[in-house]
């Protein structure tokens, strides 16, 4: 059962919350940095010009590892050939995970405690931002970008 | 000799620890000198004790100008006693200057940042923190062109603020302050140190944004692509 927004309405929310609704309940990604109008129009046109219906996406609860892999290293030791993590970073926090053939957006939702990723920030594939449907693969660096510090003064 | 043209912005909890090593810094370098204007519109008032370093009460700027004037003979002082908004900031800033923006307004970061995009020559390192964590950012312009990018691009807090500059704020708001950690700020302050030794010193600009996080105890650089 979802719940039916205008344009008006919408407008009347705040950026971060528009932004928030279309991490986290429309699957709309890729509209954290645009201004309040284009995420506005974004959602108004994925739903339709009258309105729009918002429900809640199921929760993400796990991440299934199907092993695939490469074989990168083939003078490697025994044991040592194939690697299948990649190098995720989120701020000060990193690590190495079994996440190739995973989407930018199931790793996010995967590692958010582990590396404190917040559900609105951007995925970074080797520097270039990424959608959230991308699918990782082999050699791919990815990081989820962490707002600024604020305060100093 | 390498004459530097130096501003510090902010002289509040990072940039009162900031200011001094910096001038330890250059005043013993052998082969360097500067000009530095300190710019802030604050006072120090005895609450600011707690986390910032300075000897009497008043102008931030003031002060600092004439206490750093009086240990480091071989630089010379100035100080803009005043916030930075679009309409001085280029009183403040020119050509060729090296700036350490230690602001606590994402709203003043996005001002100078832009104003930062129209000069040819220009070094920016930025820092801020929140409670147990931080990071500095490094824009470096060379003869009109990106050598690294604005904090703008890869930070939409900073690209479009929500907050206030403290020139906008009221009398109630400017008394609210957030609590800090002092070793936080003194984490960035010292990253910012880092920073300017490798983009002036040894001119590396391959890495411009570093965390860190006190909890974790982690620290990461990362490389920014300008396009």
């Amino acid at each position: 059962m979802g719940t039916t927004f205008n344009k008006e309405q919408l407008e009347r929310k705040t950026s971060r919350e528009l932004k928030r609704m279309c991490v986290e309940e429309l699957n709309l990604p890729g509209l954290t940095k645009k201004t309040k109008d284009v995420v506005v129009d974004a959602i108004m046109a994925q739903y339709g010009s009258g309105s729009a219906t918002i429900s809640k996406a199921a929760p993400v609860t796990g991440i299934e590892f199907t092993g695939i892999s490469t074989m990168t290293k083939p003078d490697g030791a025994f044991g040592s050939r194939t690697t299948t993590t990649i190098h995720v970073s989120c701020g000060a926090s990193s690590g190495n995970f079994p996440v190739v053939g995973r989407t930018v957006k199931q790793v996010g939702e995967f590692l958010r405690e582990v590396l404190n990723v917040d559900r609105l920030s951007t995925g970074l594939i080797n520097g270039k931002e990424a959608d959230g449907d991308y699918v990782l693969k082999q050699g791919d660096n990815l990081e989820f970008l962490k707002p600024a510090g604020k305060k100093g003064c | 000799m390498i004459d530097h043209k130096i501003v510090v912005i902010g002289l509040g909890g990072v940039g009162s620890i900031l200011i001094e090593r910096l001038c330890r810094f250059m005043n013993f370098s052998q082969d360097m000198s500067a000009d530095i204007l300190l710019v802030d519109g604050d006072e120090y008032e005895p609450k600011n004790y707690e986390r910032q370093e300075f000897t009497r009460l008043g102008n931030k700027a003031d002060i600092k100008a004439t206490e750093l004037e009086t240990k480091f003979d071989r630089l010379r002082f100035d100080a803009f006693e005043d916030y930075v908004t679009t309409e001085n900031v280029g009183d403040v800033i020119h050509e060729g200057d090296i700036i350490f923006m230690c602001v606590d307004n994402h709203k003043s970061r996005m001002i100078i940042s832009n104003y930062c995009k129209e000069i040819k020559k220009v070094t920016l390192i930025s820092g801020g923190n929140d409670f147990t964590d931080g990071n500095v950012q490094l824009y470096v312009r060379r003869e009109g062109k990106d050598l690294t990018p604005d904090l703008c691009k890869y930070h939409p807090e900073i690209a479009d603020p929500t907050d206030k500059l403290p020139t906008e704020m009221s009398c109630e708001e400017l008394s609210v302050s957030e609590p800090q950690l002092y070793f936080a700020n003194l984490g960035v302050a010292t990253i910012m140190c880092w920073t300017f030794y490798n983009a002036i010193i040894k001119e590396s600009y391959e890495r411009s944004e570093i965390y860190f996080d006190i909890l974790t105890m982690n620290s990461n650089s990362k490389i920014r692509t300008v396009n």
